[in-house]
C-alpha cells in the first residue's frame, strides 16, 4: 500500500512541468524530494495531493484515488504545508493550528479538536506562540505552527514543502525528528521537499532526485546520494563520507568544508 | 496552579462570548438612547410608555407623539441598526474572501453602479416607476446586481482569484463612476441636486416598508454568512492552496459569500444611498477587538456597524438641528478618529485591545 503515483503530467498553460511521472512512497517512511530550483518539487507535491490540478495520471493513497475525493474527504487523508504562506492579520497560533481541524468540524471545535490542538502545541513546545498573532512570529516559528496544523489533520499522507527552510539548526533537528517519529509511529506516507542533502540523509528513508521534468534517480541513500548523482543534478563536486549509519556530503574536497554540520 | 494552555484558550473564548453579548446590549441601549433625540422632545420614558401603550391598546394613531415615535424614530433607528450590520458584515465577508484588508463592500464597484442606476431614474426617468422612490430603489438595486454579475464574469475568465475580482471591481467602479458623471453633466440643476443628494447616503425618510425589506435581507444574508464562518477562516489561513488542503473550495466560497455580501449591501444602499466607511471600518474595529475567527468576527463587526451608524445618525440629527446632516457624511467624521486611534494603538501594543 502507501502512495502510488502513476503517469502524472502537470502543465502550466503550454509549459509542461513534468510528464508521465510515476513513483511510489511507502507507509512509515519519509521520502525526500530533491532537485535544483525550478525542478518541479513544489508542483509535484501539490499535484500528488490534488491541490494543484494534474493534466492526467492518478495518485492513489492506500488504494483510494485522491483525485476523485471531495475536498473535505481529501483533507482528512492528506495534509499539505506550503513553504510560505500569507495569513490574514490577527490569527493567533492556536487559532491557526485549530484550522487543521476544520475538515472534521461541524459548526465549532469539539472537545476532541481542542485536545488535539493543544496536545500538538505542547508536543512541539510551541506554547509561547499559542496566543501570539502569526504575523508577529518569525519565519521559522510560523513554519512550526503550520506543521502543527498539518499534524492535527491526522493525515495518512503528509506533504511538506521545504519545512525547515527558515528554521535554525536546533529547530530543524527537532521538527524533522518529530516528523520522522510520527511517520513511523502512525505509518504515514510523508514526502518532504528539501535542499539540505545532509538533513535529508539524516532524517529520510528514501530519496527522489528530480531533474529536467523527470525523476533522475530514486531509492535509498546509497543509490541517490552519490558523488556522481550530485554532480549530474547540481553540478557540484561533493565528497561523500560513509560514516555508519549515514553519509555525510561535503562540498569542495580540497578545503574540506561541509555543506552543513548535522550532528545530533 | 498554573492554567493549562487549553484552559487559557477556553477562557479567552468565553471572554469573546461575553464581549459579544455585552456589545449587543450596548447597541440596544444606544438604539433606544438615540431614538429619543430629535426636533420633537421625547424622553426615554415617553418612548417606552408609547411602545407599552401601543402593545396594550394599539395606541392612538392620531396622537403626534405616537406618530413621531412610530413613523419617524423607530423605523429610522431600526434602519440604522440593520444598515450598519449589513454593510459591516458584508465588509468582513469581502475581506475574508479576498484576503485583503483594504477591501470593502464597495470594492466590486456596486456603490457607483447603484448611484448610476439611481441617477438614471432620477435624471433621465429611465426604468420602471422612474423618478418615484420605488423606481430609484429598484434601479439602484438592479445596476448593483448587473455590476456584480459583470465582475464575476470577468474574473471567472481569470480563475476567480482575489486579485482578478478586486481588479475587475475597481475597473467597473471607474466605468460606472464615469457613466454617472455623464448623466450628472447633462442633468438640469434640480435633478442634479437630487442625484447628488442620493449619493450622500442618509437615513432620512426611512419608512417601515423599506426598513422591513432591508432588515429581512440583512438578517438572511448575515445568518447565511455566519454559517460559512469556518470556510472563511480557512480562506483567511493563507493562499487558496491552503484552503483547499483544509477541505474548502475557495472558488465556491468566493462566489457564495461574495453574492450574499453584495446582495445585502445593494439592499441597504438602494434605500439609503451610499454610506461608505462603515463597511471598511466595522470589520477592522471588530478584528482588533476580537481577533480573526469569523465565528466571533462576523457578529462583532455587525455590532460595530450598527453602533457606528446609530451614533453617526444621532450626531447628524443633533449637530445643526433642525437641519439633518446625512449619516453617510457624519459617519466618516466620527469613525475616522476612532479608527485611526485603533490602528495606531494596535501597531504599538501589537494586539489592539487585548481581548483575543
Amino acid at each position: 500500500m502507501g502512495l502510488e503515483v502513476k503517469d502524472l503530467t502537470v502543465a502550466y498553460g503550454r509549459r509542461t512541468v513534468f510528464e508521465k511521472l510515476s513513483f511510489q512512497a511507502r507507509e512509515g517512511e519519509v521520502l525526500a524530494l530533491m532537485g535544483v530550483n525550478g525542478a518541479g518539487k513544489t508542483t509535484l507535491l501539490k499535484a500528488v495531493s490534488g491541490i494543484g490540478k494534474a493534466l492526467s495520471g492518478s495518485s492513489r493513497l492506500n488504494g483510494r484515488d485522491l483525485f476523485r475525493m471531495t475536498y473535505r474527504e481529501r483533507a482528512k487523508e492528506a495534509a499539505y504545508v506550503p513553504q510560505h504562506t500569507k495569513a490574514a492579520m490577527g490569527i493567533s497560533g492556536a487559532d491557526a493550528v485549530m484550522m487543521g481541524r476544520i475538515p472534521f468540524m461541524k459548526r465549532k471545535p469539539s472537545e476532541k479538536d481542542r485536545e488535539q490542538v493543544f496536545g500538538i502545541l505542547e508536543q512541539l513546545s510551541l506554547e509561547a506562540f499559542a496566543f501570539r498573532p502569526l504575523d508577529q512570529l518569525s519565519g521559522g516559528e510560523r513554519q512550526q505552527i503550520l506543521i502543527a496544523r498539518a499534524l492535527v489533520q491526522e493525515p495518512r499522507l503528509l506533504l511538506l514543502d521545504e519545512p525547515t527552510s527558515s528554521m535554525d539548526l536546533k529547530n530543524q533537528l527537532k521538527v524533522l525528528g518529530l516528523i520522522r517519529e510520527v511517520t513511523r509511529e502512525k505509518g504515514l506516507v510523508t514526502i518532504v521537499s528539501i535542499h539540505d542533502l545532509n538533513l535529508a540523509a539524516m532524517f529520510c528513508d528514501r530519496f527522489l532526485m528530480m531533474k529536467d521534468g523527470g525523476i533522475y534517480r530514486s531509492g535509498r541513500a546509497e543509490e541517490v546520494l552519490t558523488e556522481s548523482c550530485i554532480r549530474e543534478v547540481y553540478g557540484v563536486e561533493a565528497e561523500v563520507w560513509e560514516t555508519e549509519p549515514r553519509r555525510i556530503l561535503l562540498r569542495d574536497p580540497e578545503q574540506n568544508i561541509p555543506l552543513s554540520v548535522p550532528f545530533q | 496552579m498554573k492554567k493549562t494552555l487549553q484552559e487559557q484558550y477556553e477562557r479567552k473564548e468565553r471572554k469573546k462570548q461575553i464581549l459579544l453579548w455585552t456589545g449587543m446590549v450596548g447597541v440596544i441601549f444606544l438604539a433606544f438612547g438615540t431614538a429619543v433625540l430629535g426636533a420633537s422632545d421625547t424622553s426615554v420614558r415617553d418612548l417606552f410608555a408609547a411602545i407599552g401603550e401601543a402593545v396594550k391598546t394599539g395606541g392612538n394613531p392620531e396622537d403626534t407623539g405616537h406618530k413621531v415615535i412610530f413613523l419617524l424614530r423607530l423605523p429610522r433607528i431600526v434602519m440604522a441598526v440593520f444598515a450598519g450590520i449589513g454593510l459591516s458584515v458584508a465588509g468582513t465577508a469581502m475581506q475574508g474572501i479576498t484576503g485583503n484588508p483594504l477591501v470593502s463592500p464597495f470594492t466590486l464597484g456596486i456603490s457607483n453602479a447603484a448611484a448610476f442606476g439611481a441617477s438614471l431614474s432620477l435624471v433621465f426617468g429611465i426604468g420602471i416607476g422612474a423618478g418615484t422612490e420605488g423606481g430609484v430603489v429598484f434601479q439602484a438595486f438592479l445596476w448593483a446586481g448587473v455590476c456584480t454579475v459583470l465582475v464575476y464574469l470577468v474574473s471567472s475568465r481569470a480563475g476567480l482569484g482575489p486579485e482578478s475580482m478586486i481588479l475587475a471591481g475597481i475597473g467597473l467602479n471607474y466605468l460606472f463612476s464615469a457613466a454617472t458623471s455623464v448623466i450628472q453633466y447633462f442633468a438640469d440643476e434640480h435633478k442634479l441636486t437630487a442625484a447628488v443628494q442620493w449619493a450622500f447616503g442618509s437615513l432620512n425618510g426611512a419608512a417601515w416598508e423599506q426598513t422591513v425589506i432591508v432588515a429581512a435581507l440583512v438578517t438572511i444574508c448575515s445568518v447565511a454568512l455566519f454559517f460559512m464562518a469556518l470556510d472563511l477562516n480557512a480562506m483567511a489561513a493563507g493562499d487558496d492552496e491552503v484552503a483547499i488542503s483544509l477541505g474548502v473550495h475557495p472558488e465556491r466560497v468566493r462566489i457564495l459569500a461574495g453574492i450574499l455580501a453584495v446582495l445585502m449591501t445593494a439592499a441597504v444602499i438602494s434605500f439609503t444611498g451610499v454610506i461608505g466607511f462603515v463597511g471598511l471600518a466595522g470589520p477592522h474595529m471588530a478584528r482588533l477587538m476580537i481577533g480573526n475567527d469569523h465565528r466571533y468576527l462576523l457578529p462583532c463587526s455587525g455590532l460595530w456597524g450598527a453602533a457606528l451608524l446609530l451614533a453617526a445618525d444621532a450626531v447628524g440629527r443633533m449637530l445643526l438641528a433642525p437641519v439633518v446632516i446625512p449619516v453617510g457624511i457624519v459617519v466618516s467624521f466620527i469613525g475616522v478618529p476612532v479608527f485611526i486611534n485603533l490602528v495606531l494603538t494596535a501597531g504599538k501594543g501589537g494586539n489592539g485591545w487585548d481581548w483575543k
